[in-house]
Order: C-alpha cells, then structure tokens, then sequence
C-alpha cells in the first residue's frame, strides 16, 4: 500500500498554515485515505482499483486547500488575525479617532502578515526600496551637513556676522584690531562679539606632529558661542590682550580623544604650534570644531599670540594690532532684547570708525548676517555640483519607485480573490485603499531602515567627494578641507521621510488599481489579469519607459563625464612625473626665512645631490601638481612703450638650478639659471613659451626685461628682470586649467630679500625608497630643527590632481549602473507579464501555423518600441542634463554624438537581454497547454 | 437519478453541518466514518466526498462547535476522533429547531393546497 502521507504532502500546499497544523492535517488525511483504500480492498476490489478509489476521494487539489485555509483562518497567524480581526471588529464605521487608530492598527497587522505570506516578493521590494532611499538619504545627509545642519552651539540663530555692502555688493567684513574694538564699544550693550582668523599651522600633540587648523580667536569666543568645557576652562577676559597672558589654548574635543586619549589631567599639558609651546587650558565640547564648516579646527589660541606665526615672507613686519592691518572676521549673537535692524543702525553710525575709512571717502553700509551656519568658505562651492548629485540621486529613486510600483501591480492582480471578497463583505473602497498603502508603507520602511544601512556604508564615499569638488579650489593659507559625515536623528528624518514619499509614489496607483475588481469575476475565480479582455499593459509599459528614460540620463552623464576624466588624465603634463618625489622642507622660525636661509637650502640641495642614488634634486618655492601652485605676479614689459594691455599676469615660482632638468621640462632656448647668478641691479629669469608669446609675440625673449610692480607705499625702486632662458609650458596646476604663463625666479624673490618660510625639494631617483632616509638625513643635518615633511610621489600628486573628475565619473556611474539594472529588470519583467498575457493568442497563432520566429518577432518589436520611446526620451533628458554639467566636462561637448550613440547602444543591448527570456518562452509555448490553460 | 431523489447542491451544503453535527450527538467519530454514516444512512442518496466532510469538520472546529481528539486503539491506526462541545450541543439544537420549523412551514403551504 501506499504511503499515504508522502502522497498528501507532495499535493497539498497550506503555506499560510502553521507547520504544526499543516502536520496535523497531512496525518489525519493519510488515515482517512488508507481507510478508504481498506474499505475498497473491503469490498473486493483489486488493489490497484482501491488505489484509484482512495485517490479519488480528492479530485482537486487546490480547491481543496482553499477549502481548508477558509476553513481555519485561525491556523494561518494566530496572533496577528485574532488582533487584527478584533481591531476590525471595532471599525463599525462609526468614524472618530478609535475607529481609525484601531483601523490604521489592522491594516498595519495586514501588512505585515502579506509581507510573511509573500517573503521573496517583499525581499524584492524591500531591496529595490532600500538602493533608492540610500542612495537619497546619503545625499540628504552630505546636504545637512554642508547646507541645512547649524552650528553646534546655543541658539544658533542668534548668531550675526558683521558684512558690509560696497561697490561690489555686501561682503562679509575683515576688520583691524583698533575697528574691531570700535565695534565692541558702539554696539548694543546686550550683543556679545568675537572675532577670529583662521590658519594652518604644524602642531605637535600627544607626540604627533600634523598640521591643523587654529583659530585665532578674541577672549570672548567661547562666552559669546555659549559653549561650556568638557574639561578645564576657557578664556577668561583679559586672555587677548599683547604681551598679557602666557601662551595658551583650548584644544578640541577630537584631538583630546586622538592625541592624549581623553585622559581627563590633560589641562596643564603642552602642546607645541610652530614650535611654540602652549599650555592646554581646556576642551572644547564634542562636536564643536570652528566656525569654518568644512574646515575643522583642532586648536584655539588668543589674538594675543598671532604674532608668532608670521608665515609668509611678507607678513614679516606687520604689527597685528595696528590701525592699518586688516585681518579679523567679526561674529555677534544677538539675544531677543535687542533686533537686528537696531544693531544696525547703531553700528552705522560708528561705521566710520570701525572701518577706519578715510573722512573724505563714504563709509560703507553695516549689515549683520545671520551666521547660524557658520562661515561657508569654499563649501559654497559645493551647491551647485551637490544639485547635480542630489538630481542624480533623484532619478536613481524615480526609477527605483516606478519599479516597485510594477512589481506591486503584479502583486495586485494576484490578490484579487481578497479584495472582492472584502469588498463583498462591504468595505468600502477608501479603506481597501488605504490597507494597500499602509501595506506599502511597510515595505517602505523596512527599505528605508535597510537604505539607512547603505547610507552609512555610503557617507564617507560621499564626504570625500565633496571634499575632492571643494578641495580643488585654492584656499588661503593652505586650508585643507575636510567634510565628514556622521548618522545621527537628522538622517532618520530624512529616511523616514523618503520612505514615506517613496511609498506613496510607487503604491498610489497600484492601490488604486487592485481595488477596482469586479467582485462577482474575481469570487467566481475568473482570472481578469492575463486572460481578462479588460487588461491592458499601458500603464505598466509607460513605467517601464520612465525608467528606461532616466537610466538613459544618467548613463549618458556618466559617459560624459567618464571621457572627460580620461581626456584629462591623457593630456600629457609637460613634465616627468616617474621616479620624482616632493617634500616640504620645514625650519624653525628664522632659520630657512632668515639671512641664512639661502645659504642653508645651497648647503641641503648640494647634501642630498650627493646621496648614491639620486639622479638629481632641485628646490623650489612651489611643486607641481597643485592647484596652490604659483603666486600671481603682475609684470610690466619694460622694453616695448607701455601698451594697452600691460601690465601682464603670470605666475611666478622661485626656483634652484635644475628644476627643470630634474622634472624633464625642456630648455627651448638660452640657459638654465647657474649655481651662482649677479644679483647686482639686474637679476635673471625663465620664462615658459606662453610668457614669451604673450609678451612678445613672435620675437626672442632672451634679453628682453620685466619690471616686478612696487608693493603698495614701498619706495624702492622697481626690481628688474632680465630673461636668460625660455622653457616649455607645463601644466603644473593639472589638466583642467589649460596652459598659463609662468615666470621663474632664481631662488628668490627680489621683492623680498628672505625665502618663505617653508620651501618644497624636489628629488629624482630610480629607487625613492631606498634613497628617502638619506635624504630626511641630510635635511636634519643641514641645520638643527630642519625637518623633511609631507612627502609624496610626483605621480600621487598627479593623481590627487584628477580625484574630482574622477569621483564625480565614479558616482555617476554608481547610479547609473544602479538605474540601468533596475529599468532592465522592469523590462524584463513587462514582457515576462505581456507574453503570459497572450499565451492563449501565441498558442492560437501557432497552432494556426504561424513559425514561432515570427511570435519572437512580435515580443522583440514590442520590446523595441519600448526601448525606442525610453530612449527618445531620454536623450532629450539627456541634452538638458549635459549642459547642467558642462562646466565639468573636458574635451567633449554636452551633446556629444559618440556618446549618445554609445549610450543607445548599451540600452539597446540591455533590452534585447531582457528581452531574451521571454521571447524564448514566447517561441516554446505549447499550443495544446495554452489553449487548455482556462 | 430521478428528479425526486437528488437534492441540489445548495441544499446538501447548507445541511452538511447540521448533518455533521447530528451524527456526533451520539458519540464520537473520525472524519471517514462520518463521511460514509451520511451515505449509509441516507441510503446513497447523499454522497458526500471527503473533500466536502473534511473542510467542514475543520470549520467546525475552527467555531468551537466540536474538538479533535487523537485516539490510539489498539491494532489500528491512530485516529482523530471529533465529538460535539457544549457550545455545539446548543448550536446543534438550534438548527434541528429551525429545520423542524422549516420543513413544517413547506408542509402547510403543500397541505393548503391539497385541502
């Protein structure tokens, strides 16, 4: 005899059922068989005919399982249906608030019992969900904390910085110590102020010696930002005053954590700024890192210590404190008794004063900005290229949400059967709607939490990012930026938001549509979605097409952006960048920007020229390849008569001899400077060909001399120039800026008579890292204090060049591959569900005798059409997104005819992928199966 | 079949669990002899295949009216006997009044018309 049990298991399937219920049904159906298998041997029948008696007593088997799910709804989710069904019981209509709280409840309970009824559906969903709301959330974090996220302090919206409104429109106001103490005694009593400049200097904490920014700040910083010490204490009054206080500062939160590990005795300990050492008073709280966003700042010291960090050559004589150095950016907070335009007005009347404008002249208009967001620098910069991410992101999601709506709308038809009976029940259509929604709105946010997962993973993608599109631009004072990302409450926001938008925008319609069956079709079993008359593919297909249109975009922008990348990195740069290393030669105050200085860097070139190994070495002001490279100097051509365009602009760069030759830069004509040059009256210099054809179109250029222009209330004379040599042009800011003029001064500048303070080696090898020790030798042997710091390959320095166009291509093509995956899945699964549709009309035809090549015809032209509307779409889209970018774009123009055809031919390649499968299955229907499938 | 001997499908089902019901008064039964007792005692008129009993055995219990118990005797199988709860004693009372009152109302519409 049979076994019983095996033959009921292999054709009932109860997956809504409790396994234990399932188990108990199976066992008691197999003694009921094998019963009447014995009843029938009973009655004389031979085995094989009481087999077949046995098995007829069930002759259909899915009916009979929907038979016994109704039979025992409480067998599916016990506890879900029980509450569910009780918080449906009280929706009596009645309206009020119960009704619907206990409503919303049931639809919630539905929810997720259909998201456990369905698990790879709502996988699919979820996942799908999950890459767009990420993708959204990553950017609206990177958003936050460039745009939306006030500083970390008290009332931020109190805070005001002080700007004036010029002849170039309102600005934000530097002020001199003198202006800024006007300032402090005009205004309103209640508004504290502060002021501060920012810089970047070599600190040495915890033994670490980095560089960091330090905010120089007026005593009343921390008071006026209402921010209390996580350790020790801040400036009390009195701390900015010269000559006053012994040096101090407050230190970071970050740097207490990384460089004396949080130790809570950390006040009174030293850290060293240029050398300098400085006493540790307090920390700051966490969080807290400046005004400068972008820009964290790991150190505060008092104004009263700005003299010590005379950096540049030419800040060697300047007097911070008198009444002609403008140096101090000026911040306010405002407190509820006072109003902005009071401040105002009396701040006007001091203007003159604060801003020390001569009598005679106007003074300018004072108007208080609300700074609640800090000082934006250079991440202003970044508004316009994190639009263009942002709208990316965006199209990522609408394909993402027109994805799950069809893939809901698949789902929909399958639940017919529930929807009429619910509606038979008497629901009305809103509620059915809205359990569709909250149903969706489940899957949403189980995406969204999932999306939140991949933000994370995504957030320092994106800082770096940005800080590759802003770093670029030169700041001042060799700032470097630093945008980091951290998930707090203000990205859950954001999530749950998107997950909200996104569950209305891709279940809207889908809920609209699963709730208008016809219920009496829909009871009867009669399925109206393949086989029905009513259905038609539209709405699906124009999902389909919306996807493939903006995959279309973004792959269209992401080849844009791909070609300008490897346009930039094959323009050859000039110069040789194998075997080359840089460094930043660093002294102690006075040392190399002293009257020894030159002597000492003559000393360190010949040292390390000798180390075995080195091939050559050379010194410089600036290196290659940098956008800080070059200070821009304006010359007067002093033997043509003054002309129109005088006086010219170039960049200059103090060098050695030999930069050149080390960097492979060819000498067109004369000379390279010697070892030793006059430098009575006249001093030598090089020019680069764009210099020379500038300034002296088609003649030669050795001979000819420049005048460097007086410092402003100098009364020397005008230092002369006389070129000696012409080399080739080079680009040594990187491949975006294109050819400039370049002017190269022999080891120093002659308006000053000191080299800067800090000078960049150059060194070539075959073997870098073996010669590198020798070289940090000689660098601390030349002089005591002398230290060999920042070094890097001429070939990273190359490749740094290219990390923005490089990571905006690589973003891009994140979401275009993304977008590109999705559509061709949305594609896939449209002809998947349109030749189901027509099974019946294809096994027609080929019965007929229609040769399948032609119904494979039929199911690749509907494909195509598809294709062919989401592409004409999309390069419409894709026209307009080109020229959003142009401003990135390098060697190709925003309509760019290779490209476009390549991007049509990558979507048509896609689409016959999709298309595939189910053409296949189109071409192998069995017209006897089709034709019996009612 | 004759007209007179086969009743309509409507009928057998709405009187299915009544039927059920009745036929566990007595005692109680598992689901194959419940099934072929209505056959017996109906005399092959009513024919219910195990794939109406069962579902209907399950709803019931699913209501509370009767419980499952599985039975192990000795020599056979073991077994899922159903017997009426008190709640199905009450149901089951209820329908035998509304069938009485039933067949007696078609009774007088036909006796009138005889008269």
């Amino acid at each position: 005899m049979r076994d019983w049990a095996a033959f009921v298991r292999a054709r009932l399937s109860l997956p809504d059922h409790r396994a234990a219920h399932e188990r108990r049904v199976v066992r008691e159906l197999a003694t009921q068989l094998g019963d009447a298998y014995e009843e029938a041997r009973a009655r004389g029948m031979s085995p094989d005919e009481a087999d077949a008696f046995a098995r007829d007593q069930i002759g259909d088997w899915d009916a009979f399982a929907a038979a016994l799910r109704d039979a025992s709804p409480a067998e599916t989710s016990p506890r879900l249906d029980r509450v569910a069904d009780r918080l449906s019981a009280r929706d009596d209509g009645s309206g009020g608030w119960r009704t619907l709280v206990s409503g919303l409840g049931a639809d919630l309970l539905c929810g997720v019992r259909a998201v456990r009824a369905r698990p790879a559906f709502a996988a699919a969903v979820v996942l799908t969900l999950a890459l767009g709301i990420g993708a959204t959330t990553a950017l609206f974090g990177l958003f936050d904390a460039l745009f939306l996220r006030p500083l970390p302090v008290p009332a931020p919206n109190q805070l005001v910085e002080l700007g004036a409104v010029g002849r170039r429109g309102p600005r934000a106001a530097i002020l001199t110590y003198p202006g800024y103490r006007e300032l402090v005694a005009a205004g309103p009593a209640s508004i504290g102020w502060f002021a501060t400049e920012l810089q970047r200097l070599t600190t040495e904490a915890g033994g670490i010696v980095q560089r960091r920014h330090v905010e120089h700040v007026t005593a009343s910083y921390f008071r006026v930002l209402g921010l209390t010490p996580a350790a020790g204490r801040f400036f009390a009054a009195g701390d900015d005053t010269p000559g006053a206080a012994a040096p101090m500062c407050v230190i970071s939160h970050a740097l207490w954590r990384t460089g004396f590990g949080g130790d809570p005795a950390v006040v009174g300990k030293t850290i060293t700024i240029e050398r300098h050492r400085f006493a540790i008073i307090g920390v700051a709280p966490p969080r807290y890192a400046g005004l400068r966003r972008g820009v964290p700042a790991d150190v505060w010291v008092t104004l009263a210590h700005r003299h010590l960090f005379r950096l540049d050559a030419m800040e060697a004589d300047w007097d911070f404190f008198a009444p002609d150095l403008t140096w101090l950016s000026v911040y306010g907070r405002l407190t509820e008794r006072s109003s902005l335009e009071q401040a105002q007005v009396a701040l006007q009347a001091a203007a003159r004063r604060i801003f020390g404008t001569e009598p005679n002249a106007r003074s300018p208009r004072v108007i208080l900005r609300p700074a609640g967001l800090g000082q934006m620098g250079t991440v202003s910069a970044l508004e316009r290229p994190l639009l263009i991410l942002s709208a990316a992101g965006g199209l990522v999601l609408l394909v993402v949400c027109t994805n799950v709506a069809g893939l809901l709308l698949v789902g929909g038809s399958r639940r017919r059967r529930e929807m009429a009976t619910r509606l038979a029940q008497g629901a009305p259509r809103v509620r059915l709607v809205r359990q569709l929604l909250v149903e969706t709105l489940v899957l949403a946010l189980a995406g969204g939490a999932a999306g939140l997962l991949l933000a994370r993973a995504t957030a320092s993608i994106l800082g770096a990012w940005g800080t590759d599109v802003a770093g670029t631009q030169a700041m001042s004072g060799g700032m470097r930026l630093a945008i980091g990302l951290s998930l707090d409450g203000r990205w859950l926001a954001g999530a749950l938001l998107l997950s909200i938008a996104a569950a209305l925008a891709s279940g809207l319609v889908p809920a609209l549509t699963a709730s208008r069956v016809n219920i009496v079709e829909a009871l009867k079993g009669v399925e109206a979605g393949p086989r029905g008359a009513r259905w038609r593919p539209g709405f699906k297909r124009l999902l389909v097409v919306a996807q493939i249109a903006a995959s279309v975009v973004l792959v269209s922008v992401s080849g844009l952006l791909l070609r300008s990348f490897l346009n930039l990195s094959a323009v050859p740069l000039g110069f040789r960048t194998e075997g080359l290393a840089t460094a930043t030669i660093q002294g102690p105050p006075g040392v190399i920007d002293g009257p020894g200085g030159e002597a000492l860097m003559d000393d360190l070139v010949a040292r390390v020229r000798a180390i075995p190994g080195v091939r050559s070495a050379s010194l410089a002001q600036y290196v290659p390849v940098s956008p800080r490279y070059g200070s821009i100097g304006r010359l007067r051509r002093l033997d043509v008569p003054a002309t129109v365009t005088d006086p010219l602009q170039s960049y200059a760069n103090e060098v050695w001899p030999g930069f050149f030759a080390s960097l492979g830069i060819p000498l067109l004509r004369g000379r390279d400077f010697g070892e030793i040059e006059s430098r009575a009256g006249i001093r030598p210099a090089i020019v680069n060909r764009a210099l020379a054809e500038e300034a002296w179109p088609g003649q030669d250029p050795i001979g000819k001399r420049l005048a460097l222009p007086l410092l402003p209330g100098a009364s020397a004379p005008p230092r002369v120039l006389e070129v000696i040599g012409m080399v080739d042009n080079g680009l040594y800011r990187g491949t975006g800026d294109g050819i400039s003029p370049d002017l190269f001064l022999f080891k120093s500048n002659p308006l000053y008579d000191r080299l800067p303070r800090e000078m960049q080696l150059v060194v070539a090898s075959s073997n870098l890292q073996a010669v590198w020790p020798a070289v940090t030798r000689a660098a601390s042997s030349v002089a005591p204090g002398l230290a060999c710091v920042d070094v890097e390959t001429l070939d990273r320095r190359a490749s740094r060049a290219l990390d923005r166009p490089r990571s905006t291509a690589r973003l891009f093509a994140v979401f275009a591959g993304v977008a590109l995956t999705l559509a061709s899945a949305g594609l896939y699964g449209l002809l998947a569900f349109v030749v189901a549709s027509r099974t019946r009309e294809i096994g027609i035809r080929i019965a007929i005798g229609a040769w399948p090549g032609e119904v494979v015809a039929g199911v690749l032209r509907s494909a195509g059409i598809t294709v062919g509307a989401g592409l004409l779409l999309g390069e419409g889209g894709a026209l307009v997104a080109g020229r959003a970018v142009s401003s990135w774009l390098f060697g190709v123009r925003p309509f760019d005819p290779a490209t476009s055809v390549a991007v049509a031919l990558v979507l048509l390649s896609a689409g016959l992928g999709a298309a595939w499968l189910p053409a296949r299955r189109a071409a192998r229907v069995d017209p006897l199966l089709a034709l019996r499938s009612e | 079949m004759s007209p007179a001997n086969a009743f309509s499908a409507e009928l057998k089902k709405g009187g299915m669990e009544m039927l059920v019901l009745s036929l566990l008064e007595a005692r109680p039964r598992h689901g194959y002899e419940i099934a072929k007792l209505i056959e017996r005692r109906s005399d092959g008129r009513l024919r219910f295949a195990l794939a109406s009993v069962y579902p209907a055995l399950l709803r019931l219990e699913s209501r509370g009216h009767i419980k499952g118990r599985w039975v192990e005797k000795p020599g056979e199988r073991s077994r899922c006997f159903y017997r009426l709860t008190a709640k199905g004693r009450k149901v089951l009372a209820d329908h035998q009044e509304t069938w009485k009152a039933y067949v007696a109302a078609i009774a007088r519409v036909m006796e009138s018309d005889h008269a």
